[in-house]
């Protein structure tokens, strides 16, 4: 029953992220000009502008306009492509595999790497290792992305020939999108993993577990890294997605056709209703990711399951 | 005194154990936080170490458990040199010498149920742990079997202490460091913890090292204490002569600070 009305609750508040998501998304896009100029051109006469405005339904009241948005959104239209004429969904579903397969890939490497380096960092806090984790992390992330993947490029695919450079294909295409997207969130979930771990090791049932003979594994990793999970959950579920939404600058280097490179030609065709899309979009994705942290919450800390 | 066995069964010999610390922003320089102490503890004996906060007690307390830090001096507790044992046999070693905790909350993982701590420890010491079911390590405890299932925040003060002194208890230790282990709890349910300390004591011919700064408690509890002060140990003896003839000015002191001195003393009893 309390797990129903858990369920419930976070359906209700997604529901409401999604409504203010989507208001947010027509009138940004609304406050950013007319597109009908941009896409008939200056020398438009007003007539034509006129005609493809009330062909578009830009000419009703803007209030008439944003009820049908919500309308068309909430029964899951989002709209036709200004520049393809294509269903707007049909297009973001044809790119969604591109970003989830950079997405989780990307994000599984950063907690493969992120979360060891910063157990190993934490429990030797103030020593050299820990030092040297912690400059690694902050290189991380500070270097640019877009710098990165084309040195790796440079590197691996012109000079090497190892790798290829772009596009989609077998794993080989995969390799360095994936190893220059997962750089921060290797940075990020060392950096927050060692700073909860910090903590963690500092409480006394530490000290307790010790004394009762447990062994440094288990209490780093039964104990000290369970209690400090959960700001790490949350950061990898933001990484997800952020990276589901668009990696721009990772696809644009590497030519990868997913729905961060759909966000940048939309942007540039001044396609606002793919825009519209791809926002609402990011909305539902980054709403079903954080529900699935919240249900790991409850996996992780039975004090949360009780509270439920 | 009652046990059966009065063999040794905490030694700390010359004990020094430093810090470096910094004080008013100037370099670190070295700190005893306990310097050049040595006391014992039989078994069947409760012995009681005394002092104000910061006087190095809990520094001894974890030392003499083999999980603080050594700087000087030797430590044989329930037969086991800490400092030259590693790996396995140090964690098998640290059965015989067990802790109790001033916080009990804070010495419990707040995400682990009761029952699925006692099963950890079931899982590590098998050999240890065999003797009682969980069930009949609760009632030995004076707690029900419906505390196993609940996590340490489901549970009051009292009942995590007692949970804490079964965790210890269970691995059948010869020695247990009890660092304050009263503290913050109300007066019934101190003395319910007392009487259960001085139960394990008869029972199992325990050896009890008593750290506290409630000289009541002390004085209804241990057979003998010793005085620290600034990491040194400056008085020790029996504990109804330190008690009723103090010699050390800081002893005097001590017993004259406690407010209402005698309905204190007293109230435990």
């Amino acid at each position: 029953m309390k797990f129903a009305r858990f369920v419930l609750r976070k359906v209700v508040a997604g529901l409401m992220t999604l409504f203010l998501a989507a208001t947010l998304a027509f009138f940004i896009a609304k406050l950013s000009g007319d597109p009908t100029i941009q896409m008939l051109g200056l020398s438009a006469t007003p007539e034509q502008v006129a005609e493809l405005k009330a062909q578009l339904g830009f000419d009703r009241p803007v209030f008439v306009q944003y009820v049908d948005f919500i309308g068309d959104v909430s029964r899951g239209d989002l709209g036709t492509s200004l520049f393809s004429g294509d269903k707007n969904l049909d297009t973001i579903l044809g790119r969604v595999w591109a970003s989830t397969q950079l997405a989780i890939l990307a994000v599984a490497l950063g907690a493969l790497i992120g979360i060891p380096v910063g157990v190993f960092a934490a429990s030797r806090e103030g020593r050299l290792a820990d030092r040297v984790a912690s400059l690694l992390s902050i290189v991380g992330q500070s270097v640019p992305v877009f710098w990165l993947g084309l040195i790796l490029v440079l590197i691996f695919s012109l000079n090497l020939g190892w790798l290829p450079a772009g596009f989609m294909g077998d794993w080989r295409n995969l390799v360095l999108p994936v190893v220059t997207l997962a750089t921060i969130p290797i940075a990020r979930i060392a950096r927050l993993t060692r700073s909860a771990m910090t903590n963690s090791l500092e409480d006394q049932y530490i000290t307790a577990s010790r004394a009762r003979g447990l062994s440094s594994r288990r209490i780093l990793f039964a104990h000290g890294l369970r209690n400090a999970s959960l700001p790490v959950v949350t950061l990898i579920g933001l990484q997800i997605g952020t990276l589901l939404s668009g990696a721009i600058t990772v696809e644009t280097v590497f030519a990868w056709p997913g729905i961060g490179s759909l966000a940048t030609q939309a942007v540039t065709n001044r396609d606002i209703p793919l825009v519209q899309a791809l926002v609402v979009f990011g909305a539902v994705a980054f709403v079903i990711i954080n529900t699935c942290v919240d249900l790991l919450y409850g996996v992780l800390d039975p004090r949360v399951r009780e509270m439920r | 005194m009652t046990g059966v066995e009065h063999s040794t069964v905490l030694k700390v010999d010359h004990l020094t154990v430093t810090h470096m610390v910094r004080r008013n922003g100037g370099r670190r320089r070295p700190f005893n936080a306990v310097d050049d102490v040595s006391l014992d503890v039989s078994g069947g004996e409760i012995v009681g170490l005394v002092g104000e906060s910061g006087s190095g007690k809990t520094t001894l307390s974890l030392a003499a458990c083999g999980i603080g830090k050594m700087s000087g001096g030797a430590i044989l507790a329930g037969g086991h040199d800490f400092s030259s044992i590693k790996g396995v046999t140090r964690r098998r070693a640290h059965c015989d010498v067990q802790m109790v905790f001033q916080d009990p909350m804070s010495s419990l993982d707040l995400r682990q149920r009761v029952g699925d701590g006692l099963d950890e420890l079931r899982s590590i010491h098998p050999e240890r742990t065999k003797r009682f079911t969980n069930e009949e390590l609760m009632t030995r405890v004076g707690l029900t079997g419906d505390i196993l299932g609940r996590l340490p925040s489901q549970i009051s003060g009292g009942q995590a202490q007692r949970v804490s002194i079964t965790r210890a208890m269970m691995l059948q230790p010869r020695l247990l460091v009890a660092d304050e282990p009263t503290s913050g709890l109300d007066a019934t349910v101190q003395a319910q913890i007392l009487e259960l300390f001085e139960s394990f004591r008869r029972q199992e011919n325990l050896a009890i090292l008593f750290v506290s700064h409630n000289l009541a408690v002390v004085r209804r509890i241990c057979d003998r204490a010793y005085v620290m002060k600034d990491g040194r140990i400056v008085e020790s003896g029996g504990t109804k002569d330190l008690f009723e003839r103090p010699q050390h000015d800081y002893t005097k002191r001590l017993i004259a600070a406690v407010p209402g001195k005698s309905a204190n003393l007293a109230i435990i009893r």
